[in-house]
């Protein structure tokens, strides 16, 4: 006597999904066996009903959905974007910021695995949206330095980006120096697991736990601890300002009488590639900075928001508001779609991407930890966020 | 014979547009059933199919020897489908608003099928994701291979998840529709 076929094996003979010799076996139970041929009777009814219950309505009309799809392939803003948004800010940023303090460490790696860290370069550098000198050094340079614990999103319009992009500002008038590193960093290292990154890093490397499918590659990099000083032009910085129209700030002549310091810790960079996505993910401490005595940060604060075209009341409000000590101040452009704001786990977060892409950088920031990802697949934001919200 | 789908890709790489209306005509059917009975609207359906081919359009996946356009297709449309029911959930109160409106000129046929229709959808949400999809992907024409592609399953084990998915799926539709409508259904299977 042979043995009775399984369910599987019986489903797929109803499916007409073997192979000869397997039909064959299938075919001999069945001539024999009742128990093969109530189950297979069973499963015949089975699939029967569900044929009934999920067969299909009339479909679209094909012309129609290929003719929708053009169009939204040759819309003119998209046909100017042969690439993902995040990549033009990237080019922008390649021009512009690469050269700004505490950025060396992220594109450094940027330019030596391009692609791979380009989405961390993209969102941390997501200032580059404002490439220009007066902006990116007020609030690259002069925020983005002190120990971050939150994160404040500033919009800005595009009539002012326009007016600080028009100025005819000369290089010279930059009111901070390039930064000179005091302690050079060493290059990435490469390490095999978590575990290692822990050590090296010396904080708790995290990963997201729920990614779409295993990847087939998973490589993790620390980078070396580094420090800067950069030396702020006060002179320059009041020009800045007047030339702006922001003439209720004063800065005081404390701000240039010594450098400020920036030690950069290390960071963890984790890279996850499949057949079908590639993720990335840093993440690090803030950046710890000293700055000289008698600087007020508040008013320095506001002197930036000021210059990113902020109502003095607002800026006065907005400021007293800040722990200035400890937040980032992230400009963006409030008319931008590509840009936006989201919540991870709670804590608020810059999405910068558009759904059509799949591609998407994302930063946020926990306490003293931050985090970018760059998401290259087929994701679209509840993916991403999801994924995000999985990095533990 | 017809150009094979390696080809076709290659040739939208360099952005042929017929190469993408000729996956597009081979593809679209079964694209659409997947995203259809997930969603269970038309207009939705047809949304996230566009959005679905025009991922294709803008990123051609380089396909590996040995596997299948449709499995990529399918996994970009589940994933997509899957993630507007999502947000759908997470706007619920919105949605709460946004019943399903009953066709306007609707014969007593018409509006049956409209109920089986929100109740296999509405099945098909209790299910595990993984037993939902394999339904979706074998009543939208997809073979076990393609099937096992998609969902990353071996071959092999495609007909023992697939009758599993049918029971689990039956057992919860039984409990929810009364007698009368799946008995009128009964009559109109072939």
């Amino acid at each position: 006597m042979t043995q009775c076929c399984d369910e599987g094996m019986l489903r797929a003979y109803i499916d007409g999904e073997l192979s000869v010799e397997e039909k064959e076996r299938v075919v001999t139970e069945l001539a024999s066996c009742a128990t093969c041929q109530q189950r297979y009777h069973e499963l015949t009814t089975q699939r029967d009903r569900m044929t009934s219950l999920l067969s299909s309505d009339a479909l679209p009309d094909p012309e129609l959905i290929l003719a929708r799809v053009r169009d939204e392939q040759h819309q003119p803003s998209m046909a100017s974007l042969e690439t993902h948004p995040s990549q033009l800010i990237d080019n922008k940023l390649d021009m512009h910021v690469s050269r700004s303090n505490g950025m060396n460490l992220f594109t450094r790696l940027g330019s030596g695995r391009r692609g791979v860290f380009a989405g961390l370069a993209t969102i941390i550098l997501v200032l580059g949206l404002f490439a220009f000198p007066p902006v990116r050094a007020a609030a690259d340079q002069l925020l983005q330095v002190f120990r971050v614990q939150s994160v404040v999103f500033v919009p800005i319009d595009s009539e002012r980006m326009a007016e600080l992009e028009n100025l005819d500002f000369d290089k010279e008038m930059l009111f901070i120096a390039e930064p000179e590193a005091i302690n050079e960093p060493e290059e990435p290292k490469q390490v095999e697991t978590l575990a290692e990154a822990t050590d090296a890093a010396g904080f708790a490397a995290a990963e997201p736990t729920d990614l779409p499918s295993s990847p087939t590659e998973t490589e993790l990099f620390v980078t070396d601890e580094s420090s800067y000083q950069f030396q702020v032009d006060v002179e320059a910085a009041r020009q800045l300002l007047t030339l702006t129209g922001v003439t209720d700030i004063e800065l005081p002549d404390a701000l240039g009488a010594e450098p400020i310091t920036a030690n950069v810790a290390p960071a963890v960079m984790s890279l996850y590639t499949s057949d079908d996505y590639e993720i990335s993910l840093a993440q690090g401490i803030s950046p710890d900075v000293s700055l000289p005595d008698g600087v007020n940060l508040a008013e320095l604060g506001k002197a930036a928001l000021r210059l990113l075209g902020m109502e003095a009341s607002q800026a006065e409000t907005l400021s007293e508001n800040i722990d200035w000590s400890t937040t980032l101040v992230f400009p963006i452009p409030a008319d931008i779609d590509q840009v936006r704001q989201i919540t991870i786990d709670g804590v608020d977060g810059l999405l910068v991407g558009e759904q059509g892409y799949g591609n998407w950088s994302l930063y946020w920031q926990e306490g003293e930890r931050f985090y970018v990802m760059n998401f290259d697949g087929n994701f679209d934001e509840l993916d991403v966020i999801a994924i995000a919200e999985s990095v533990r | 014979m017809d150009e094979p789908d390696v080809e076709l890709l290659e040739r939208l790489a360099h952005s042929d547009e017929a190469a993408f209306e000729s996956l597009f005509h081979r593809y679209y059917s079964q694209v659409y059933r997947v995203l259809y009975h997930l969603v269970g609207r038309r207009e939705e359906a047809e949304d996230l199919l566009q959005e679905t081919f025009l991922t294709l359009y803008r990123k051609p996946p380089r396909l590996a020897s040995g596997t299948e356009l449709i499995a990529w297709l399918c996994r970009v449309a589940l994933n997509r489908g899957y993630n507007a029911l999502r947000g759908q959930r997470r706007s619920r109160e919105r949605l709460e608003q946004l019943v399903e409106p009953p066709p306007s000129i609707d014969p007593d046929d018409e509006v049956l099928r409209t109920e089986v229709r929100s109740e296999v959808r509405a099945v098909l949400r209790q299910l595990p994701e993984r037993q939902a999809k394999l339904l979706l992907l074998r009543y939208a024409g997809l073979s076990y291979a393609e099937i096992a592609e998609t969902l990353h399953v071996s071959t092999g084990s495609v007909g023992t998840l697939l009758s599993r998915a049918e029971r689990a799926f039956l057992a919860l539709y039984e409990q929810s529709v009364p007698v009368t409508h799946t008995n009128v259904l009964d009559t109109r299977t072939p």
